[in-house]
């Protein structure tokens, strides 16, 4: 099938040929390497043969690149280190993961409605003056309401005017509260 | 009776230094105010107090057994109820001793430094004429068997308590208050019987000694912001910190704490008469009421719970991972106002 290509090659060099870019020699050496691992598209292989056809330098350092090439074949494979193998599978796995996830975030947020509702909550979370702790997701705790009377009797009762006795009463009672309840409120 | 003798008497009672003419003519209300103020915790004084508060169906009775020796130094003992009888309540200006015989426990706790300077007094009676009307009478060794100004205390907007105290003329000691809700309801009383205005104790006698075997449980230092540069320090972590509540409740104070490893953040505003506290604690709560039972609310569209303890109205609610909650003692409908401008 190899006269194929070289058809093909002909019939586009033949058409490249006819509105040639201004590439200067440099350009052409910089596209051998490609050329020789037959990495081009159909254009760019036209354009450097009929450059090779005309430039005797390019045509050495491609004879060069091949026979670098046709020594490094002939070489045997070496024995990778025992580590290497497990580290790839690692790396893959990893690799995965992390595509998996965005690609699930992708898709869920075009999919769903209810995604789309999420991600906006999250802009405007994260667009919220930033509060100690924010973010963080834990089931709910049960504060003893006691514990809040307490909390605002005990600030109160050093206050003018704070009448005394009712405040301090509903402290105590916090406090049995407060003990039994491992301490609902600490203060910092 | 001659009458160089009548025109004597005459010029004699319409002399304004007369202090007998003086004692008949009540003085400004705000002067008044603003005396027992200063005097408060100075005053020397031993006496039993009774509380009387009305919640719904029940009243609550509460007599305890005061000595203030002034300078922050006091001793409460709890005589009734009989549930309460045995607390024993000792400040020695700087502690705070709460013992509790039920529990065999005893709280010790710092008491802040908030010393009342005269202008932090100014500052709360520009506060309290704001929010209300005052109206003295004076009347004549009626209530505590001496001379005493009683003072009416009205909202000028009618969504909280009406207050009536009884300050006595010579030390501006208040000896006696009722507040009345909305309605003119009688709501709570507190007040002093069996005043000495002399006791005869010293700081040692009144000193607290812990009952042996009783538990001993320290409470961490409060420190409790009053300053509002170091209040203002606080919205870099939290935002930014409303300085009033609107309903001419301002800001006085604000203290981080801390709710079951939850970060919060305590303010508590005043009228100058009475305080609410918004309390924010960054994490999912709930806040089970007590006594009467909890009635669901809605607060900015998030739910929340309404309650009743004593004479405190609690709201709670939450969303977006913080919980709110507001305590004070105001009228239902006036908390949940509040709250629900509340960001």
């Amino acid at each position: 099938m190899r006269w194929v290509f070289d058809l093909t090659v002909l019939a586009v060099n033949a058409f490249a040929l006819r509105e040639t870019p201004d590439m200067e020699c440099e350009e052409y050496n910089e596209l051998l390497s490609a050329y020789a691992d037959r990495a081009l598209g159909i254009r760019k292989t036209s354009l450097v043969g009929a450059h090779l056809a005309s430039c005797e330098r390019c045509r050495q350092d491609l004879d060069e690149i091949q026979s670098v090439r046709k020594m490094l074949r002939a070489l045997a494979d070496p024995e990778p280190s025992p580590e290497f193998w497990p580290d790839v599978r690692l790396n893959i796995r990893a690799a995965s993961v992390s595509r998996r996830r965005s690609v699930s975030r992708v898709i869920g947020s075009a999919a769903t409605w209810g995604t789309a509702a999420a991600l906006v909550m999250a802009v405007i979370v994260l667009s919220a003056p930033k509060m100690p702790g924010m973010g963080t997701v834990s089931p709910p705790q049960t504060i003893h309401c006691y514990a809040l009377i307490s909390l605002h009797a005990s600030t109160r009762a050093e206050s003018p005017f704070a009448d005394k006795g009712t405040l301090l009463d509903a402290i105590f009672d916090s406090h049995a509260a407060d003990l039994a309840d491992d301490k609902a409120f600490d203060v910092d | 009776m001659s009458t160089s003798a009548i025109l004597l008497a005459a010029l004699i009672s319409s002399n304004p230094s007369n202090p007998a003419v003086k004692r008949d003519r009540p003085p400004d209300a705000s002067a008044v105010l603003r005396r027992a103020l200063l005097a408060e915790s100075r005053v020397p004084f031993e006496g039993h107090q009774t509380i009387v508060i009305s919640t719904g169906d029940s009243t609550d009775a509460t007599e305890t057994h005061e000595i203030i020796l002034g300078n922050g130094l006091s001793r409460t003992e709890y005589l009734l109820p009989r549930s309460s009888a045995g607390r024993v309540v000792t400040e020695d200006g700087k502690t705070r001793w709460e013992y509790d015989p039920v529990q065999s426990t005893v709280v010790r706790s710092s008491l802040s430094n908030r010393s009342r300077s005269t202008g932090s007094v100014d500052r709360i009676l520009a506060l309290i004429n704001k929010n209300y009307r005052l109206r003295l009478d004076a009347h004549h060794e009626r209530g505590s068997g001496r001379p005493n100004f009683s003072l009416e205390i009205t909202p000028r907007q009618n969504d909280r308590n009406r207050f009536r105290w009884w300050i006595d003329r010579a030390t501006g000691h208040v000896f006696r208050r009722e507040a009345y809700d909305c309605n003119g309801k009688l709501n709570w009383t507190s007040a002093y019987s069996i005043i000495n205005y002399n006791p005869n104790r010293t700081t040692k006698s009144i000193a607290f000694h812990p009952p042996k075997n009783a538990r001993i449980v320290a409470k961490r230092d409060q420190r409790t912001l009053t300053d509002r540069n170091e209040i203002q320090s606080l919205v870099r972590e939290w935002g930014q910190i409303g300085q009033t509540l609107g309903r001419g409740f301002a800001l006085q104070s604000a203290c981080q704490v801390n709710a079951k490893g939850m970060p919060g953040l305590h303010l508590q505003y005043s009228d100058g008469i009475v305080a609410i506290s918004l309390i924010k604690v960054i994490g999912s709560a709930v806040v089970p009421g007590e006594g009467q039972a909890a009635r669901s609310v809605t607060i900015g569209g998030a739910n929340g719970t309404i309650t009743h303890e004593s004479r405190f109205t609690l709201v709670s609610w939450g969303g977006s991972g913080r919980t709110l909650s507001m305590v004070g003692d105001v009228p239902e409908n006036t908390l949940l106002a509040i709250a629900r401008t509340v960001r």
